[in-house]
């Protein structure tokens, strides 16, 4: 039982070493993406670009101008002479925002009244053009003229836990790992059963001794090995490069982790049970890991903020409980009694996934 | 040359139309992207879970309370007067948020004691942790003006003087007024989806022509090599214009995604970025052996094109040397033209930088993958 497992891991081996250059990709292209979406994915807005037309040009307006280039969130592009200059720099989006004075702003403010004012915004990129529009009110409502300050009632201090600095790579890098991982062993398994029925080998297996379940552990067996190094790989690259603290126990996450490749390649085995050729194993192994890993795990986008269905389907998403796990155990240093459940999700769709592969496996190896 | 082209071309499209899973996957997979993204793709922060710990159970906290119930930033998961009650809910994850009103805030702030209200956030994600902070900071300035007007009442504190007056500002939003998520990412989708089904498909198709044997076929047939390269890209082509379709009109139907500018620049534009994406996968094809291999290196590719594009992730928010490497992604000038024709109605004109961008890229591109092509060929 044990040596026909060992054969096929095996051969399952040679047939990852007689192919370096996937090898060499495997390892070389995680790092590359680790170094780009580490840097790119940031949501956080500098310097948003502001255009002013300014029809009064007075003290207050410069006041009120001096306060939004003082912010590190927004930065004065350029003053405008005209409506027409400002509607043509939104439409080629040049500037995110216009602020516009009318020419009876310092009037109204000597007469005591609420000086008026506009603020046209691009809002075509919603969830940049939201934000900026609650900054630029916040700043505006800081902003006062006339004798009287008032004394503050109550000071607000804001703690921030786990992620002191606000670090945007400590969230996103230990999310690329878990993507990577996903797509990496899904896809790897997803390929070497549909390749076999491509190039007709799985009738050599058909007539081998070797149970479904078998064949389908050795066949496994390799990719978890290799794809459990993929993973250290990444994580140890992710503590030296980026420097992402790590105040949990490593020793849990590399047990824990073992169950997440564990559902990736369940999900690899389907895809190539359904699958009679390798391009419509990759295409459907990307299809099943690639788009739901990023958006439905909670990776960059809040679960909570989406639509009650998608909430739904993120359930049965095995990135959104590794990346629980992960987090947890870097982020928030705990131990197994708080990540328990997201194992034990793991667990169960592994389970299910398998069995049904399995089953269907053993009908197309009967035939 | 044209009876010879056309009888390639079709079997090319026989080849795709006989693999019944892949019909699926072109027909399917953008309208399921589609849908996807359009709700999915979301930095809202709302329903931030939050415990609120109150020490000093006044009418004042209640007050607070309730200002914080009425927003649908924050879910109030729990009130507790006890302060070590917090760090389980935040260790668990089950909360991200903490209010602490400290005893006797009430009392301290009628006595000018300028007592401290604590806000504690889960930084690890940093950005959703920020835009909490602002949202938190928002409802507190607005508790302070009601318990000024509170404290006006009580004390007729603020007797004398004339009080500051502050900016009336009117926010006018142009081009997505109602900050709808989908009128942002589906017209993007589309750039994704023609790149996926035309580099993608080419290079996968190309390398397992060569990997079964059957490019040595073509190689041997009375076609010269510049017409085995039209007929394999041609087809693509025409199933990347069907799939951009597809998008467009589930877009339309579904998200009534409102089109301002002109259908012809759109296609025209598409037409453009066509000699990149195709170029590309005839690239891929050439430098990879196995179909593993040119998956693995088309993949890279495009996640990368996606990346720089300014899709996901605003390009200016991005460190400088990204923004500049980020000036060779061709998919970022079709992102641009896609957003400004659908939301802004934008021509020719103020597109013109992107356009120009778009033609050099895709001669480049496609003349280089095409030597190499012909060169492997012969």
């Amino acid at each position: 039982m044990i040596r026909g497992i060992l054969t096929l891991a095996g051969k399952e081996l040679k047939h990852i070493r007689r192919d370096p250059r996937s090898l060499a990709l495997l390892f070389l292209l995680p790092l590359i993406m680790m170094v780009l979406y580490g840097y790119a994915i940031n949501m956080d807005i500098k310097d948003a670009k502001l255009g002013v037309l300014d029809s009064d040009n007075s003290w207050a307006t410069r006041q009120v101008i001096s306060h939004f280039d003082g912010s590190e969130f927004f930065r004065i592009y350029k003053h405008y002479s005209s409506r027409d200059a400002v509607t043509e720099a939104l439409q080629s989006g040049a500037v995110k925002a216009v602020l516009i004075f009318p020419a009876d702003f310092t009037e109204d403010i000597g007469r005591g009244i609420s000086p008026k004012m506009q603020v046209l915004l691009d809002g075509s990129d919603s969830n940049t053009g939201k934000i900026i529009q609650t900054s630029i009110q916040q700043i505006l409502s800081q902003i006062s003229f006339g004798p009287n300050t008032q004394p503050m009632l109550f000071n607000m201090e804001a703690r921030v836990w786990y992620n002191q600095e606000l670090e945007g790579a400590n969230f996103i890098v230990p999310g690329l790992v878990a993507v990577f991982l996903m797509m990496i062993a899904a896809l790897l398994t997803s390929i070497t059963i549909a390749r076999e029925k491509e190039t007709g080998t799985i009738t050599q297996l058909q007539l081998s001794p070797a149970t479904p379940a078998q064949i389908i552990i050795g066949k496994v067996l390799p990719y978890i090995v290799l794809a459990f190094f993929v993973g250290l790989f990444m994580l140890l690259f992710a503590l030296v490069y980026y420097q992402i603290p790590f105040h949990g126990s490593p020793l849990l996450l590399a047990g824990l982790s073992v169950a997440y490749l564990f559902a990736s390649l369940s999900i690899g085995l389907l895809v190539s049970t359904i699958a009679k050729t390798q391009q419509v194993a990759m295409a459907g192994g990307l299809f099943a890991t690639l788009l739901p890993s990023i958006i439905l795990s909670g990776f960059i986008f809040p679960l909570r903020s989406m639509p009650t269905v998608l909430q739904w389907i993120s359930t049965i998403i095995p990135a959104k409980y590794f990346l629980e796990i992960l987090r947890a155990i870097m982020l928030r240093g705990v131990g197994f009694t708080y990540v328990w459940k997201p194992f034990v999700a793991l667990i169960v769709f592994t389970i299910i996934v398998m069995t049904i592969s399995t089953l269907r496996f053993r009908r197309q190896l009967r035939r | 040359m044209k009876a010879r082209l056309l009888p390639l071309i079709k079997k090319e499209f026989i080849q795709i139309f006989r693999t019944k899973p892949m019909l699926g996957f072109i027909f399917v997979m953008p309208i399921l992207q589609t849908l996807l993204m359009g709700y999915a793709v979301t930095t809202e922060v709302i329903h931030v879970p939050l415990v609120i710990c109150d020490q000093d159970r006044s009418a004042d906290s209640r007050h607070f309370i309730q200002q914080i119930e009425q927003t649908e930033y924050f879910d109030i998961i729990e009130i507790t007067p006890e302060y070590e009650k917090i760090a389980p809910y935040f260790d668990n994850g089950d909360a991200n948020a903490a209010v602490v009103i400290p005893p006797h805030f009430s009392r301290d702030v009628r006595e000018f004691q300028t007592p401290t209200l604590q806000t504690i956030i889960n930084g690890s994600n940093s950005n959703t942790a920020l835009v909490a902070i602002g949202y938190l900071q928002g409802i507190v300035a607005k508790f302070g003006q009601h318990l000024q007007s509170e404290l006006v009442n009580e004390m007729q504190y603020y007797g004398s003087g004339q009080p500051p007056v502050t900016i009336q500002a009117e926010d006018r939003v142009w081009y997505n007024p109602n900050f709808v998520n989908a009128y942002f990412m589906v017209p993007a989708i589309i750039g994704i989806i023609l790149a996926f089904s035309t580099m993608i498909l080419t290079a996968i198709n190309i390398v397992r022509e060569r990997e079964v044997g059957t490019l040595e076929q073509l190689m041997v047939s009375p076609l010269k090599s510049h017409q085995i390269m039209i007929g394999k890209l041609v087809p693509f082509a025409l199933l990347g214009f069907v799939e951009i379709s597809i998008v467009m009109v589930a877009g339309k139907i579904y998200f009534n995604i409102p089109m301002r500018g002109s259908y012809w620049l759109l296609f025209f534009t598409s037409f453009l970025m066509l000699p990149t994406t195709l170029g590309l996968g005839l690239f891929v094809s050439t430098v990879t052996k196995t179909q593993q291999q040119s998956m693995f290196l088309a993949w890279f590719f495009l996640v990368f094109i996606i990346l720089m594009s300014g899709f996901f992730f605003p390009i200016e928010n991005m460190p400088q040397w990204l923004q500049y490497l980020s000036l060779l992604d061709p998919l970022r000038y079709y992102t641009d033209c896609l957003r400004g024709i659908f939301l802004k109605g934008a021509g020719l004109q103020p597109l013109l930088p992107q356009i120009i961008a778009l033609g050099v890229y895709g001669v480049a591109i496609i003349s280089f993958a095409g030597a190499r092509f012909q060169k492997r060929l012969v």
